[in-house]
């Protein structure tokens, strides 16, 4: 183990050692005059999204020479805390909170600031003038995902929904089917289920199996997160009723390219940010925070829509095709500056 | 002997940690003849069984099969030399969720020679095989062994052992769980055996089969060689063999009346167990009672209750003319009952316990204010009691598992001599202890007697008139006969410990 | 030889601690920094409490596994009691130590008088309180201005008084939680090593008939023992509330273990192979200061629990292994 450890250190003593040239054009301290270093502080560190989002940040700050310390324990929220201490300890130069608990991470972020560490936050909301806070639009998102029924069934169906109270983005993206609801009075919720019991598409699976046999007029279903969408389409399969029902849903990864474009899926549409830009977004935002540039207080991630169509005709299986094929979905222009590169290709 | 013993074992010693628990113990074990090991509880005959069967691999000395010596490292290498064990605890024989089929042909099921696949009929006609070399015969193979009488438990587990012809058949404790009419049925086998030329190993305390049914008898005491008896002989010769001759006589100046002026104990028509019989006993201030008997006898029973571990059915005990009920064991301690238990390893000794957290344990209320331990006071009295007690240890801060079985013991009676009390009550307290040490403790509880009354509690003979003034013999549950220690009638004695029905005195 | 072989059963495991402290703070001088030490001692505080919870069921041989579904429970119950019910902060902490008191009383009734073994009762416990802290708020976390069941928003709040607890710092230093978790050790050892109470607990560990033929009432103690982890268990929770904030369903994940591993490493500190309330907060300390360094050295969080689990079967290996040739 001591071999490990010292490998390690050596490690990261040889990149800590490797002073960036500097970025050329960029303001002080992008310009060479000191190793920025960045701490990312995460609540949630298992999952596509998470591993996409983690991707994303450390691309975007080895294009621009940052180092980048990620701290995270799953689902630990004090650790997520303490982990800010830590950062400050370190004399990190600037931090970005991803996800977490608004009670439990105002004071530290608040305690960051005091030490003239300069934060963003990532979903979840630190309700603090200084900090710039970064989302995805969940309700465009829930709303794009819900249009596109409303487009299939002209506005009427016969919906069966999955939700979780008290999660952030699902609870947003409530608020969108609440309204879209009002405004074609027609689309009726039949019921609502839903857990966050791992493994979480097996455990909604069960539920929705239920469902459909107590409900069989059902015939579209709103899940607005990808693993309640893979339990739905895991119902729908077992109780072979792929063809009565449409599922609608959120967030993209390749397995569910891949169960969207199967013949005859069930999936019909989902609409997706993409975590690695959303990454790549929060290091921006930090570092023109730490060189002490204009940045809106609100950024919101807008999301784009695949349907399984769209995803077939252009022959897309995996998330390097779907990037390939889709540039857009790969570089939002969001916090950006002319002395930051950025990898529009999404190519990691 | 005429005959060449099939397994011998010669000069067999084993020590756990500090203690002796066998020393130089030599037997042969001849074919066609049933030997019966006996011995008091804690002699050494279990050690010596298991060594015998391969359970201990570390022992002293030699076994010896067919006169060529064998090392034991596990029970699998005695199996394999031919020596099989039937043990006390039938159930651990026997697999209780599996049939009488499966279980008679239990070493072939598990035999790693055998194809992976559950082969039905051979195991069965494997179990016919083995049953009818005992003339046994089940009428459904397939029952649950759980659904049998224990003697038919018993009679699968011996038939499996039979089946791969044993040079040697050990028999532990074989009628402990099972009727008289079952037992007949055993003896009957065990003479079909002897006529097979099987050697039989039969550990039993219940002398009277041991008188019907043994060819010679091998005693253990105190862990070391006794007698060797070959027939005649009776239970009467075998409990003298036991629990020794009577090597020397107290003198005391008197009768037990005279010097003892004043009654501190009486135990009025106690009866421990419903259906048990009426114990009347006085004893008085500074005397030492012996109380003896066989394993069984109701010696322990007896203390238990008194110390309020059990409530008797029925009578009354009497404390300087006091009644004294204890329904706890707290409330016996409260009330100056103590008693230093039977097993000092199981039932008294904390392993991880210094000797002073020992010494103290029971008393921890008078060494602590507001529950805050007053560890000088304590520490102080503990040493008290290491030095007047002459225990051999590097200080009162040692732990207990670093001394010698002599030495814990006597810590363990350092522990309830602490204290003033009225009634020590000590069962077994010379189990695993050296004879210094149990000639230490012996003159301790004579000098200190003073004003409680003091019960020893032994099956060994001796170990009972090395202390005590009186002497009581207790036999299925009742007082078969009372005799002074400076008058030991030592026949009278024998015959009051070994009869079969107890005469009750008046 | 033999002296050696004392020598690094008493010390080895406090050595190792002491050059792992001095890597990290070469490799990493803020490592070194006060603010650093407490924030590791901050990192470590419920679990380091947990696991004194524990200590008390290792003592008298058993092991409490519901500690961390307690303190799972505490942090619902306190956000129930002051954001929904609206009682303030000193209500919620009575609460929240009544309810620990009661689970325990529970767990030990279970193991007692029922005599279903302490790993078994206490494993069924923790699913029931696991499932139990749910079912007042439907499932849902618990914050201010959430939905109540009657379509109305909750309006109570975390008090400042409560928050203080977990949030708080003594001289703008020292985390309030840290001063919890000694004034816990220093009375969870006084009680253990310097009480007669804890005198019989860890005779009843040794030797439960020993005891019990000295008089002890065994079951009693022994009910006192889950009390004491179930109580022990709440006021960890508590901190967790007052550091979280709200009452997050997922806040109990992942306690029992590291609080289990705690214990179990303070068998092998001084080398005396047993629970003890020291060894037990140092054994939480090291963990802590492992991953904390760790983290600054950007070990992955993956690695966290293998380095972990590599720490506990070390230590287990030291306590029964080398210690045992003695």
């Amino acid at each position: 183990m001591k071999k490990i450890i010292s490998t390690l250190a050596g490690l990261a003593m040889l990149t800590g050692s490797l002073f960036a040239a500097g970025l050329p054009g960029a303001p002080a301290p992008f310009n060479g005059s000191k190793q920025i270093h960045i701490a990312l502080i995460r609540q949630m560190v298992e999952g596509e999204f998470m591993q996409m989002y983690r991707a994303g940040a450390q691309r975007q700050a080895d294009l621009m020479g940052v180092k980048l310390t990620i701290f995270g324990k799953n689902m630990d929220n004090q650790a997520q805390a303490n982990f800010i201490y830590q950062a400050i300890n370190m004399k990190v130069d600037g931090i970005v909170i991803d996800h977490g608990l608004s009670e439990t991470m105002m004071k530290p972020a608040q305690d960051a600031l005091a030490a003239g560490i300069p934060v963003v936050a990532f979903d979840v909301d630190l309700k603090n003038p200084e900090i710039v806070q970064i989302a995805q639009n969940d309700h465009l998102l829930g709303r794009m995902a819900l249009q596109a029924m409303v487009a299939d069934f002209n506005g009427k169906a016969n919906v069966g929904y999955i939700y979780v109270a008290g999660i952030l983005p699902l609870d947003k993206r409530d608020e969108s089917f609440t309204q879209v609801k009002k405004e074609y009075p027609t689309l009726k919720e039949i019921v609502r289920t839903g857990t966050l019991e791992s493994p979480f598409s097996v455990k909604n699976a069960d539920q929705v199996k239920a469902v459909l046999r107590a409900n069989p007029n059902i015939n579209a279903y709103f899940a607005p997160f990808d693993e309640f969408a893979k339990g739905v389409v895991m119902a729908l399969n077992e109780t072979n009723m792929t063809d009565k029902v449409k599922v609608y849903s959120a967030d993209i990864s390749t397995q569910d390219i891949q169960l969207m474009t199967k013949p005859n899926s069930p999936w019909a549409a989902t609409a997706a940010t993409n975590p690695a830009a959303i990454g790549a977004v929060s290091v921006r935002a930090v570092a023109l925070r730490i060189a002490k540039q204009k940045v809106e207080h609100d950024l919101y991630i807008p999301p784009m829509l695949f349907t399984s169509k769209s995803l077939n005709d252009a022959g897309v299986k995996t998330m390097t095709q779907l990037r390939k094929k889709f540039p857009k979905f790969n570089h939002v222009d969001v916090a950006t500056a002319s002395w930051i590169p950025v990898d529009k290709k999404g190519m990691f | 002997m005429s005959i060449k013993s099939i397994v011998e074992v010669k000069n067999i010693g084993k020590s756990f940690g500090a203690t002796r628990a066998l020393n130089d113990v030599s037997f042969e074990f001849n074919p066609g003849e049933i030997f019966a090991l006996v011995g008091a509880n804690g002699a050494g005959k279990s050690t010596l069984i298991k060594i015998i069967c391969g359970y201990y691999s570390d022992y002293e000395g030699q076994i010896l099969v067919e006169g060529k010596e064998v090392n034991f490292s596990s029970p699998h290498d005695a199996y394999s030399n031919g020596i099989q064990t039937v043990h006390q605890i039938i159930n651990q024989s026997v697999v209780q969720n599996m049939t009488v089929a499966e279980n008679l042909a239990l070493e072939e099921l598990l035999s790693s020679e055998q194809s992976f696949f559950y082969k039905r009929q051979a195991i069965k006609d494997r179990a016919i095989t083995i049953a009818e070399k005992m003339d046994l015969h089940f009428p459904d193979l397939d029952m649950p062994v759980g659904l049998l009488s224990q003697s038919e438990r018993q009679m699968i587990a011996i038939a499996r052992a039979l089946a791969s012809e044993p040079k040697l058949l050990i028999l532990d404790e074989p009628t402990s769980s099972i009727s008289d009419k079952e037992t007949e049925r055993l003896f009957a086998i065990l003479v079909q055996l002897r006529k097979m030329g099987v050697a039989i190993l039969y550990v039993s305390h219940r002398l009277h089969e041991i008188e019907r049914i043994a060819d010679r008898v091998g005693v253990v005491r105190d862990g070391a060689q006794g007698e060797t008896l070959e027939r005649p002989f009776d239970v009467k010769r075998i409990v003298t063999a036991m629990v020794g001759e009577i090597k020397k006589h107290k003198v005391l100046d008197s009768g037990t009346e005279k010097k003892y002026p004043k009654v501190k104990l009486e135990l009025r028509n106690y009866v421990i167990e419903e259906g048990g019989s009426p114990i009347n006993l006085k004893v008085y201030e500074g005397e030492i009672l012996g109380i003896t008997g066989l394993i069984g006898a109701g010696k322990s029973e007896l203390a238990l209750a008194m110390f309020g571990v059990t409530t008797p059915f029925s009578g009354e005990m009497f404390i300087d003319g006091q009644l004294v009920k204890p329904k706890t064991i707290a409330e016996a301690i409260q009330k100056g009952v103590f008693l230093v238990p039977e097993d000092r390893n199981n039932n008294a000794v904390i392993p991880e316990f210094t000797i002073q957290q020992n010494i103290t344990l029971p008393f921890l209320q008078s060494f602590s204010k507001f529950g805050f331990l007053k560890v000088a006071k304590e520490q102080q009295s503990a040493k008290r009691m290491v030095e007047s007690m002459g225990i051999k240890c590097s200080g009162e801060q040692a732990l207990i598992e670093s001394l010698s079985g002599g030495n814990q013991q006597k810590v363990i009676v350092a522990r309830w001599l602490l204290m003033d009390n009225h009634v020590l009550i000590l069962d077994e307290p010379f189990q695993g202890v050296d004879v210094k040490s149990r000639h230490d403790i012996s003159m301790y509880l004579g000098k200190h007697s003073g004003k409680r009354a003091t019960i020893l509690i032994a099956a060994d003979l001796d170990e009972v008139l090395e202390a005590a003034d009186r002497i009581i013999v207790l036999n299925h549950g009742q007082i078969a006969g009372e005799q002074l220690a400076d008058k030991v009638d030592r026949g009278e004695l024998l015959h009051w410990i070994s009869q079969a029905e107890p005469v009750s005195v008046s | 030889m033999e002296k050696i072989t004392a020598f690094s059963i008493k010390y080895g495991f406090l050595i190792v601690m002491g050059g792992s402290y001095l890597f990290f703070g070469l490799a990493q001088p803020a490592f070194w920094s006060w603010s650093n030490m407490f924030s590791i001692l901050l990192g470590v505080t419920v679990y380091a409490i947990l696991a004194m919870g524990i200590t008390f069921t290792l003592v008298i041989d058993g092991l409490d596994l519901s500690v961390g579904a307690v303190a799972a429970m505490s942090v619902m119950i306190a956000s129930y009691t002051m954001v929904v019910m609206d009682l303030g902060g000193v209500v919620a902490f009575i609460v929240c130590l009544l309810l620990g008191a009661l689970l325990g009383l529970i767990n030990g009734l279970l193991i007692v008088r029922i005599k279903i073994p302490d790993l078994l009762a206490t494993l069924g416990m923790m699913f029931l309180i696991q499932g139990l802290q749910l079912i007042p708020s439907g499932g849902r976390s618990i914050g201010t201005g959430m939905m109540l069941e009657n379509g109305e928003e909750a309006e109570g709040m975390f008090s400042e008084g409560f928050l203080y607890l977990g949030q708080g710092r003594l001289f703008g230093m020292v985390p309030i939680p840290v001063i919890f978790m000694i004034v816990m050790a220093i009375i969870v050892y006084l009680i253990l090593d310097h009480t007669r109470w804890g005198r019989v607990l860890y005779a009843i560990g040794g030797n439960p008939e020993a005891a019990r033929l000295a008089g002890a009432n065994v079951d009693r103690y022994k009910i006192m023992a889950y009390v004491a982890s179930g109580t022990i268990s709440a006021l960890g929770g508590i901190l967790l509330a007052a550091r979280v904030g709200r009452g997050d369903v997922s806040s109990g994940s992942g306690l029992l273990l590291d609080a289990v591993g705690a214990a179990l490493i303070g068998f092998a500190v001084l080398g005396v192979r047993r629970p003890n309330p020291f060894g037990t907060v140092v054994g939480a300390i090291f963990v802590g200061m492992l991953l904390n360094g760790l983290t600054m050295l950007n070990m992955p969080y993956y690695t966290q629990d293998f380095i972990k689990g590599i720490v506990l079967v070390a230590s287990l290996a030291f306590t029964f292994g080398l210690a045992r040739k003695k």
